[in-house]
């Protein structure tokens, strides 16, 4: 279990392969997604932890790692470009998580210690001062598996009487341990406001390390994507059916005021495989909900999983706010317009209601043998 | 919450000079050993699906196949970079530049 290169960086004297020296492979590319967004696509690989022993050369589970930057981060309802090892896909849905881990002691001068399984992310202590006026203080350290030490968390405990005393810790959030779907901390935002939704309970600290009562990190049990581009179909109207695959797509009723969209999943026969409510999705979605794509709530009410096919709602999107979400509307002239300004450009045309269909989906879960490829496993890059 | 994926491999990867090459995931890069004397590696190198092929890596110092290989996303490899010694990005682009000129100037004499 140990014997594997995570949470570490290659060695100092490791060799630089430049962008230049290999530009079709490692220069980033820009790749549409659905709304005609560009995103940067870039792609490299590291190798780390490699010795050499007994005449011949080792490179431990986990030290080659190949990294991949696409439009994860932007959300799985905007179709977005990724690459999966130099192959384009499109990404669909993650499947969020907080990972928490109980009454657990973090040493000094070791390895970090990970809050789920191996290969989830850890924690390392990182800086402590000794007690000054029953004072104690220190940083714990998170450090995710590809070796990037990511956010610093201040644990400050008193023994004096204006602190915290040890004795009144709280006992924690979370009643159990492990992977917590959907999350109890749902985050919103940028990645570096992830660590928001960390939080750690620190007991005690000292030279030797930290006794954590409780601690919590985002994670990520499994994503979806598609090798397959989506059917973008801008008006479906009630009763009326869109061929995907070996399914067809029928929309059942369609209220354009309350924003619900009844749809179903047909066989050839026209058999209904599979039927849901969607929605509601209206102005004021967008408006609460800037991020809508980040929520998991929302944005599975907003989609229709069956088996290998997905139909979701064709949300709109707006570029001016920070690029994120699929927030206000961009009208028939081609430009953005303000949430307050924008009536009758939403998904619901005046007779019917614009659909996205996904098909051929995989779910690939993360730090499983790869189906395609059981050498290789799924990480992710920055949790 | 994820900037992108990364994928690793599940196994430890042993290599020699009989068994000297390993293919990445979907062949879309590859490592190649091409001189390996039991205590160091002379010569390897990187090929890509693209047939293009890195510089020579080896060196009579070279005791392990450590690399950073491209530049993705800001984070872990910029960390990764920042401690070089030998071949930090600043110095491996005044190698290259000082060879093309070095190659420039072969040509013109002959």
């Amino acid at each position: 279990m140990e014997n594997n290169a995570h949470y570490m960086l290659p060695s100092r004297d490791a060799c630089y392969v430049d962008p230049g020296e290999m530009p079709k492979f490692l220069r980033s590319k820009n790749m549409p997604n659905r709304h005609g967004v560009k995103r940067m696509m870039q792609e490299g690989f590291m190798i780390r932890q490699s010795y050499i022993e007994s005449g011949k050369i080792v490179i431990p589970a986990g030290g080659l790692i190949y990294f991949e930057n696409g439009g994860e981060y932007f959300g799985p309802l905007n179709s977005e470009p990724v690459s999966i090892a130099g192959e384009e896909a499109v990404w669909i849905e993650q499947e969020e998580a907080m990972v928490v881990k109980k009454d657990f002691f973090v040493p000094f001068d070791d390895r970090p210690v990970p809050l789920g399984e191996d290969g989830t992310i850890s924690l390392q202590p990182f800086f402590y001062t000794d007690s000054y006026f029953g004072e104690k203080a220190g940083f714990l350290r998170f450090v995710f598996a590809n070796g990037h030490p990511g956010w610093e968390k201040r644990i400050v405990l008193c023994e004096s009487e204006y602190g915290k005393y040890v004795a009144n810790i709280s006992t924690g959030y979370v009643d159990e341990e492990g992977m917590q779907t959907p999350p109890p901390i749902q985050y919103f935002g940028n990645p570096f406001d992830a660590h928001n939704s960390t939080y750690i309970v620190v007991e005690n600290l000292g030279p030797k390390g930290f006794q954590v009562k409780e601690a919590g990190a985002p994670e990520v049990n499994w994503f979806k994507i598609s090798y397959t581009p989506p059917i973008v179909v801008d008006c479906v109207g009630e009763g009326e059916t869109v061929k995907a695959g070996e399914y067809r797509i029928k929309v059942i009723s369609c209220h354009q005021e309350s924003g619900i969209v009844t749809v179903a999943v047909l066989n050839t026969s026209g058999e209904i495989l599979s039927q849901k409510e969607l929605g509601p999705l209206t102005l004021e979605t967008y408006k609460k909900k800037n991020f809508i794509h980040q929520n998991m709530a929302v944005r599975n009410s907003l989609v229709l999983d069956y088996e290998n096919i997905r139909v979701q709602l064709d949300t709109k999107y707006n570029s001016i706010l920070g690029g994120i979400g699929p927030t206000p509307l961009i009208d028939e002239n081609g430009e953005n317009i303000s949430v307050t300004d924008a009536k009758g450009i939403s998904t619901f045309q005046e007779n019917g209601v614009g659909l996205v269909i996904y098909t051929d989906i995989e779910k690939v879960p993360l730090r499983r043998p790869w189906k395609k490829d059981s050498r290789f496993v799924f990480q992710t890059h920055y949790t | 919450m994820m900037v992108g994926l990364a994928i690793e491999n599940a196994e430890p990867i042993v290599l020699d000079s009989n068994n000297n090459e390993f293919d990445g995931p979907r062949g879309l890069f590859k490592i190649v050993v091409d001189e390996f004397n039991g205590d160091t590696i002379p010569s390897w190198h990187i090929e890509n699906k693209y047939e293009e092929t890195s510089r020579e890596l080896g060196g009579n110092n070279c005791k392990s196949l450590d690399a950073i290989v491209g530049r993705v996303g800001m984070f872990t490899f910029e960390d990764a970079i920042q401690q070089l010694i030998w071949t930090n990005p600043t110095r491996v682009n005044k190698i290259m530049q000082e060879n093309h000129r070095l190659k420039k100037e072969l040509e013109k004499r002959i």
